[in-house]
């Protein structure tokens, strides 16, 4: 294994031993995210206010780095979703005097080290651990802001909220804040939805859930007030159990904790002395068993439906008539996992859903997952149900289906990882010699974007592992340093493959291999090169 | 049209039969309390208590007459109004984008109806004796609202929306509601979209009211009541502002002897017809006043036995008749009247005497004092207590829901120039109603005790002791059966559309549609128990109100049969910007 070390940074390594013991302000490194963009990894140190690019592919490693400034104190970043881009939002600084030094900003970073900043409105307090939350189309992102201010503020609100439009083409259009009206809370969750049909055309909205309500806000006419739908059962204690939208057919459905039914809210018309361009129209769905925890909508002899799923039932609402119909499950589930394929009784392709607990309370008992057939699921009932045995709880579920295959990897307690083939529903385990300190699973599962292998990484281990998603063979690679909580990135084509294993440096340290020729001779290390010594540009 | 009100007041414009003390009431222009539907339908109890054979129908078998009485959402003509009673307001639901808002009333909204064609409704709040104007436009609703009487829990509404009468409905009253004005009612004239009250004096006991216009075409309510009829001269709310009315007393009964009467009313205005519960005496009234009642015991038509149609025809009707004269003559012992009915035109009372498998066709008004212009006929082939009219007045079908094992119709020609039809059911039958066209008959069958699902029965035994109902092609005489798990409760024919629509008692949940054209049925599945059907116009949709605690309503396109369902629609209130 080579290693590239900086000379400043070996100077300076035994004394930032880790990054998150450095306070803002203070000059030295604090890396809060790791991700990749185009052909570099992407480090956001928000004690220095940069981004620094460390170019993977580069024939020449050393001199593969460079820096990007930010707006002071970046946290850290979301992919922009359809886009080769971070977003990530700096929350500013105020000077001694209290005045704002530098305002807070959200950072389009696009693959090639440009950044779009977009000022957002400053506060009375400072922002901290700021929330995005995109549209899925990638065009606006909402801004809320989770915690109060720490900067000594008399005031601050956390119902404030801002929208910008990535794509605003004035750039004086593109933010815009609101206070939203709460109702006997603080706002505790936000969803954005891109295109969600309405009788004014296809709009982005956002649903913010408060404890006693929830609020639609078009984002595309953020000077309009949003609506507030008044939901008592909404407790203090915890916040909507499930969200899913139907943007196509202008629904979006919200599953309540502890609550049996679940709400479907419906844009409809205008209604007279609206300043909106639609309205909502709230329509109460009866599951009619324990609460649901995850819901699917689909289409099945020419209506819509409404899947529900929780602990050992299943219940199909078709919308039309609202009419239910309750299947029991073989194990209880949590949630749902749909996919298109074929199964062992039915060799057409059909719509299909795996539904399957994992890590939650019916995930200690749940010792198998299930599959239901969904055409004609209420005439044909339980016999459209079928379980596959598992022979530990599922800790964990990935989708890691790949055009035709259809699979999902699973982690089982006990330190056991396995292949469900959806299509014909089996289970392929592969034993993971891992002892996590908390007793549960410490396996973080990565398949790579070339789906060839899923790499499984335990954090803080000297070692990382993958198996072939074609023969389950397996391959494990030692490292020089122990894994970091971001996981492996994936870069290049071809012979040109690498896999890159971030480790935990406050000067940055980084192993990078062939995913082709595997061996531990031929990866590198990089260490050192968030210094400016390493040789940014 | 008949405008009538019987002891079971059918709520339909397709009449159905009675039972042994009660009349036939053609309600589409009459309705005994106006809140069930301005959509003409049927609704449908099952019989209790009958069984066995009726070789001979005993005396003492009943005949029984469908009756409904719901408190369901109403339909305006673009709009479904739904009370919310605990909550103090009413939910609008746009039938077509399903949009709902909501306006505060007074306190307790509960009995509400719509004004027909429009997009208006009335309620009354039990609590705060006040009846609220609901006037709908562009997705925004204005109440309005103004006192009534003391406990008035009925409202109803002319034909043309123009008058509606407020009142206190003893059959309404809950324990514990305050102490009711019996005598007053309260008129309201709601033309050009306003709102006049007025009070109005009426006799004891309010029980339903009728419209109809006067002989010289004045818009009148008559007030049915324990004695009689008050006639109140609707033009007048519309004239006096001052809303001091008077009405007319047209008495027809003395004492409690009207409490449990039926009593109709011809259309052109001029009379009234009643008859006391299990009497055979009937009474006319001018309704100008002018005249004492004329009193007619029909028992002493059939003095003789008459011919039996189609074979010896129709007979005058013998001996003398008229007020003041009693008894029965003739060898067969009369029991009673099983069902009386007034012509489409008001011009002929129709009579059945089951004993007999007689009809008694009375002229109105001179068979009542000229008995000799009756005429009585005696049906043979089958065993006839009931009729039901058409709304042309061409025919009749005739028949009995006093035996389960009887299991014909017959359908009998009112002008007199075919012989009467049986035609052989699957079934026997426990209502029938016609289509507004009179060309298609609709019958609800009664069921036999046993399981249908019990092993080995034949397929016979097997239909007996089902549900089900049988679509008639009155011209060919083409019955076709549907058998259902449950009973029939409720049917609606869509106006100016060739389907029915019914719904049942007991799961499966669903409406059935059928076509009245080919006598197919296709079936809509429902989410939960069906509480009533009505339809909105101008949405071309059924609407379906179901039991559901937060309130829920399907509307189904009644062509394509799509539908799309409203639950909790009473949440709506808690949506604002």
């Amino acid at each position: 294994m080579r290693r590239i070390l900086g000379w400043a940074a070996l100077a300076l390594l035994g004394g930032v031993a880790c990054d998150n013991s450095n306070s803002p302000g203070d000059g030295l490194p604090r890396v809060v995210d790791i991700d990749q963009l185009g052909s570099s990894v992407v480090y956001i140190d928000s004690g220095r206010s940069a981004a620094y690019f460390v170019d993977v592919e580069a024939e020449s490693l050393r001199s593969a780095s460079r820096r990007v400034p930010l707006r002071a104190n970046p946290g850290p970043a979301i992919r922009r979703p359809g886009k080769d881009e971070l977003l990530l939002v700096s929350e500013g600084q105020k000077s001694p005097d209290g005045d704002w030094s530098e305002v807070p900003a959200l950072a389009e970073i696009a693959a090639d080290g440009s950044v779009k900043t977009f000022d957002l409105k400053p506060r009375a307090s400072m922002r901290r651990a700021s929330i995005m939350t995109p549209t899925s189309d990638g065009r606006y992102v909402l801004v809320t802001g989770s915690a109060v201010g720490d900067d000594q503020s008399m005031l601050s609100n956390r119902n404030e909220v801002e929208v910008v439009d990535l794509e605003a083409k004035a750039d004086a259009d593109a933010t815009h804040s609101r206070a939203l009206r709460s109702f006997v809370g603080d706002l505790r969750e936000t969803y954005a939805f891109s295109a969600v049909k309405t009788p004014a055309g296809t709009l982005p909205l956002a649903l913010f859930g408060f404890p006693g309500g929830v609020s639609v806000w078009d984002l595309s006419h953020p000077e309009r007030p949003e609506i507030r739908v008044e939901i008592p059962e909404l407790g203090a204690s915890a916040g909507l159990a499930r969200v899913v939208a139907d943007e196509k057919n202008g629904k979006i459905y919200l599953a309540l904790p502890g609550v049996t039914d679940v709400l479907v809210l419906t844009t409809s018309k205008k209604q007279a002395n609206s300043l909106n361009g639609f309205s909502l129209v709230l329509n109460q769905l009866s599951v009619g068993f324990v609460p649901p925890t995850d819901l699917l909508v689909y289409t099945d002899l020419g209506g819509q439906r409404l899947l529900a799923v929780g602990g050992s039932s299943l219940s199909v609402i078709e919308s039309g008539s609202n009419r239910v119909t309750s299947i029991p499950l073989p194990y209880p589930a949590r949630s749902f996992l749909p996919f298109t394929g074929v199964s062992p009784d039915s060799p057409g392709v059909g719509p299909r859903v795996l539904a399957y607990a994992a890590s939650g309370e019916q995930g200690r008992t749940a010792l198998g997952v299930n599959f239901i057939d969904l055409e004609g699921l209420e005439a044909h009932r339980d016999r459209q149900v079928s379980g596959v045995a598992l022979a530990s709880p599922v800790v964990k579920l990935e989708d890691i289906s790949y055009k035709e295959a259809h699979r999902a990897l699973l982690v089982l307690g006990g330190s056991q990882v396995g292949s469900l083939d959806l299509d014909k529903r089996q289970f392929v385990p592969i034993s993971v010699n891992l002892s996590c300190p908390s007793g549960g699973s410490c396996v973080s599962v990565y398949p790579d974007r070339w789906h060839e292998r899923v790499w499984l990484v335990a954090d803080g281990n000297y070692r990382v592992g993958a198996f072939s998603l074609s023969d389950f063979t397996t391959t494990e690679i030692a490292l020089d340093d122990p894994t970091s909580a971001y996981g492996p990135l994936f870069f290049g084509a071809g012979d040109q493959r690498r896999v890159v294993i971030p480790h935990n440096s406050s000067g940055g340290s980084l192993t990078v291999f062939s995913a082709v020729d595997q061996r531990r001779s031929k990866a590198q290390v990089l260490d050192g090169f968030l210094f400016e010594s390493w040789g940014l540009k | 049209m008949v405008l009538g009100v019987g002891l079971a007041t059918s709520l339909l414009v397709l009449g159905s039969g009675c039972d042994s003390s009660s009349s036939d009431s053609a309600a589409a222009y009459g309705d005994k309390s106006g809140e069930n539907g301005a959509t003409p339908g049927l609704g449908i109890d099952q019989p209790s208590g009958t069984g066995g054979s009726l070789h001979g129908v005993g005396g003492a078998a009943p005949e029984v007459e469908s009756t409904l009485v719901l408190e369901a959402p109403q339909a305006g003509l673009h709009y479904v109004y739904a009370a919310n009673p605990d909550r103090n307001n009413v939910s609008v639901i746009d039938a077509e984008s399903l949009t709902i808002h909501t306006v505060d009333t007074g306190r307790e909204p509960r009995h509400l109806q719509t004004l027909p064609g429009q997009d208006r409704a009335l309620l009354v709040n039990l609590s705060s004796d006040e009846v609220s104007l609901l006037d709908t436009k562009a997705g925004v609703t204005k109440a309005t609202q103004t006192p009534v009487g003391a406990g008035s829990n009925a409202i109803a509404v002319s034909p043309d929306g123009l008058h509606a009468v407020v009142y206190f409905d003893e059959t309404r009253r809950t324990p514990g509601s305050t102490i009711a004005q019996v005598q007053e009612v309260s008129v309201l004239g709601l033309a050009d979209g306003g709102l006049k009250v007025g009070r109005v004096a009426v006799n004891f006991g309010p029980r339903a009211v009728l419209f109809g216009k006067s002989p010289k075409g004045s818009p009148e309510a008559y007030v049915v009541t324990e004695e009689g009829v008050s006639v109140i001269d609707l033009g007048a709310i519309d004239k006096d502002a001052s809303g001091l009315i008077r009405s007319r007393t047209v008495r027809l009964f003395t004492g409690t002897a009207g409490k449990d009467a039926d009593v109709s009313v011809t259309p052109d205005g001029r009379w009234a017809i009643g008859r006391a519960a299990g009497s055979s005496r009937l009474r006319l009234a001018a309704l100008s006043g002018a005249q004492a009642p004329v009193e007619l015991d029909v028992s002493t038509l059939l003095g003789a036995a008459p011919p039996p149609m189609g074979t010896g025809g129709t007979v005058g009707a013998g001996g003398a008749a008229g007020a003041g004269t009693g008894g029965a003559g003739g060898s067969e012992p009369l029991t009673g009247i099983t069902d009386l009915d007034l012509a489409p035109d008001g011009s002929y009372a129709l009579c059945v005497v089951r004993d007999r498998n007689a009809l008694v066709r009375i002229p109105v008004p001179g068979g009542f004092t000229q008995p000799s212009l009756a005429q009585v006929t005696k049906i043979t082939g089958g065993v006839i207590g009931q009729t039901v009219l058409d709304p042309t007045g061409h025919w009749a079908l005739g028949f009995t829901t006093a035996s389960l094992t009887i299991e014909q119709i017959v359908r009998i020609d009112l002008k007199g120039t075919e012989p009467p039809y049986w035609l052989d059911l699957r079934k026997s039958v426990a209502a029938v109603a016609f289509s507004v066209a009179g060309d298609r008959a609709l019958v609800v069958h009664q069921k036999r005790p046993g399981d249908p699902n019990a092993p080995g029965i034949d397929l016979e035994t097997q239909t007996d002791r089902s549900n089900g109902y049988t679509v008639i092609d009155i011209e060919a005489m083409f019955a076709k059966l549907t058998p259902t798990t449950a009973a029939p409760t409720s049917t609606l024919l869509v106006p100016g559309q060739p389907y029915a629509f019914l719904m049942f008692d007991a799961a499966p949940w669903e409406v059935h549609r059928v076509s009245l054209d080919t006598l197919l049925v296709d079936k809509v599945a429902l989410g939960s128990k069906p509480i009533s059907l009505g339809v909105v116009p101008s949405a071309k949709r059924l609407f379906v109100p179901q039991e559901h605690p937060d309130g829920r309503i399907t509307f189904v396109n009644w062509t394509t049969l799509l539908t799309s369902s409203v639950t909790g629609y009473e949440r709506n209130s808690q949506i604002r910007e």
